[in-house]
C-alpha cells in the first residue's frame, strides 16, 4: 500500500521529517481500524461464515471479524520505504513475507484442557503478504474484506495527528 | 527490506528446526532400539548389563538432544543476527530504521532464545525418567519410543514457539521504532494502544490492558509474569496475538482512550 501526501510549497518544513512521523501514524490507524473490525471504507468487513465461526468456537477464539487468529499478520505489518522528493513524500507499509503457524481446532480426542485450545497442524499458514492479498481483494471462496490502505476517517486521524505534530515542531 | 529479510531468515529457521527433528527423532530412536538389538527382547530388563547399556544410551540421547538444542540455538540466534544486521544496514541507508533497532534485536534475542535449550534439557530429563522407570518396571520399548517421541515434540513445540514469538517480536520492535522515530521528530508524544481479539483464550495481563494507550517506558514497567522483557515487545508473553498501534497523545485523548504514562 502506498500514501502519497502532497505538501503545499508555502509551508516550509523539511520532507524528510515528515517522512520520519507519518509510517507510525499510518501503520496505527490501519491496526486500530482493523481492531474496531473495519475496513477501507469505515464499513464493516463482511462476517466470517458460519463454518469458519464453528471453527473458531471450537478453538476458543472470538467472532469479532478483525482479520486475527495468531496475530501474525498484523504484527507483520511494517513501514517497508520512503521515498521522497522536495515536495512530496513516498510511504510503503505492507506485512511480511513471512509464515504463522497454521492452527486447527482440537481433536475430539483431545484431554478436557486440550480441548479448549487450537492446536498446530505442524504446517505453515500462506505468506503474510499472500494471506494479506486474498484477505484484501477475497478468494472464489471468500468475500473481500479491504483492509489495507487508509480510510477517510484514518485519513482524517493521520492529518489530526500530523497538524498537531507539524504545530509541536513549530511552537 | 528489513522486515522482508527478517521473515526470510524466519522461515529458514523453521525448516531447519524441522529437519532437525527429524534429525533427532531417528538419533534417538535409533539408540532406544539398540538396547532391544543388544538385549534380543522387547522388554527392559533389571539386571547389570541392561543398566549399563541404558546408562550409556541414555548419555547419548541426552547428548544428541543436547546437540540438538545448541544447533536451534544458533538457527534462531543466527537468525535474528541477520535480521539485525539488515536492519542495521537500512539505518546506514537513512531508510527510517532506528540506530537502537540492532539492540531492541539484541535484546529480544537475549530474551527469548533463552527459552530454547531449556526446553530441549527438560525433553532430557524426561526421557531419563521413563527410562528409570522402564528398567524398574520391565516396560515395553515401544512405549518408552513414544516417551520419546512426545518429549522430543514437545521440546520442538517449545523452541518453535520461542522462535515464532522472537521474530514477532521483532515486528513489534520495528513497529516502536517508527514510533521512536516520530517521537524524536516532534515535542508531541507517541503512545502505542494495546490492540487485538478479547476472547476466552485472551490472558488476564492482556485483558487488563486491552484498549489503552501507553507511552513506551509505561508499557515497559509492567510484567507480564512469564519472565519475557520487554513488556513492550512480549506483550502478553509466549504467542501472544495482540499488536500495538501507534498514535500522539493528543489523538488518544481525542478518541477517549486512558492514556497510561
Amino acid at each position: 500500500m502506498t500514501v502519497r501526501i502532497r505538501l503545499t510549497k508555502t509551508l516550509k518544513l523539511d520532507a524528510k521529517r515528515i517522512a520520519k512521523v507519518l509510517p507510525a501514524l499510518i501503520l496505527g490507524a490501519i491496526l486500530r481500524r482493523v481492531a474496531k473490525g473495519r475496513d477501507t471504507s469505515d464499513r464493516p468487513f463482511a462476517k466470517y461464515s458460519s463454518a469458519y465461526l464453528e471453527r473458531l468456537t471450537e478453538m476458543n477464539e472470538g467472532h469479532a471479524t478483525d482479520l486475527r487468529l495468531t496475530g501474525g499478520l498484523l504484527n507483520s505489518l511494517r513501514h517497508l520505504r520512503t521515498s521522497s522528493d522536495r515536495d512530496s513524500v513516498t510511504i510503503t507499509v505492507g506485512p511480511g513475507t513471512g509464515t504463522s503457524p497454521q492452527v486447527q481446532p482440537p481433536s475430539r480426542r483431545s484431554s478436557a484442557s486440550r480441548r479448549r485450545r487450537s492446536q498446530r497442524t505442524r504446517r505453515r499458514g500462506p505468506p503474510h503478504n499472500v494471506l494479506g492479498g486474498w484477505l484484501h481483494k477475497g478468494t472464489p471462496h471468500m468475500p473481500a474484506r479491504p483492509w489495507l490502505g487508509l480510510s477517510k476517517g484514518d485519513l482524517a486521524s493521520i492529518m489530526r495527528q500530523l497538524r498537531e505534530t507539524i504545530a509541536a515542531v513549530l511552537r | 527490506m528489513a522486515a522482508d529479510g527478517t521473515h526470510r531468515i524466519a522461515d529458514k529457521a523453521r525448516r531447519d528446526l524441522l529437519d532437525l527433528r527429524r534429525q533427532v527423532t531417528r538419533e534417538v530412536e535409533r539408540l532406544i532400539q539398540r538396547l532391544d538389538t543388544e538385549r534380543g527382547s522387547s522388554t527392559l530388563v533389571r539386571d547389570r548389563e541392561a543398566l549399563a547399556t541404558a546408562s550409556r544410551v541414555r548419555l547419548q540421547i541426552t547428548a544428541a538432544l543436547n546437540a540438538g538444542a545448541s544447533m536451534v540455538d544458533t538457527i534462531g540466534m543466527d537468525g535474528i543476527d541477520r535480521a539485525a544486521q539488515v536492519a542495521t544496514r537500512d539505518v546506514v541507508l537513512g531508510k527510517g530504521f532506528e540506530p537502537d533497532a540492532n539492540a531492541i534485536i539484541q535484546r529480544i534475542r537475549n530474551g527469548t532464545l533463552d527459552e530454547v535449550p531449556a526446553a530441549f534439557g527438560e525433553a532430557a530429563t524426561r526421557i531419563g525418567e521413563a527410562m528409570r522407570a522402564g528398567l524398574t518396571t520391565g516396560a515395553d520399548l515401544g512405549d518408552l519410543i513414544d516417551t520419546v517421541r512426545v518429549a522430543v515434540h514437545t521440546s520442538f513445540a517449545r523452541a518453535q514457539s520461542a522462535v515464532d514469538t522472537a521474530i514477532v517480536g521483532t515486528g513489534r520492535a520495528i513497529v516502536l521504532d517508527s514510533g521512536a522515530a516520530a517521537q524524536r521528530q516532534t515535542r508531541e508524544v507517541i503512545v502505542y494502544e494495546y490492540v487485538g481479539s478479547d476472547d476466552q483464550k485472551t490472558r488476564p495481563f492482556c485483558r487488563a490492558h486491552l484498549g489503552k494507550a501507553f507511552t513506551r517506558e509505561a508499557l515497559d514497567r509492567l510484567d507480564n509474569g512469564q519472565g519475557l522483557r520487554p513488556t513492550s515487545t512480549f506483550l502478553g508473553g509466549y504467542n501472544c496475538r495482540h499488536s500495538l498501534a501507534p498514535l500522539t497523545i493528543s489523538e488518544a485523548q481525542r478518541q477517549g482512550t486512558q492514556v497510561i504514562r
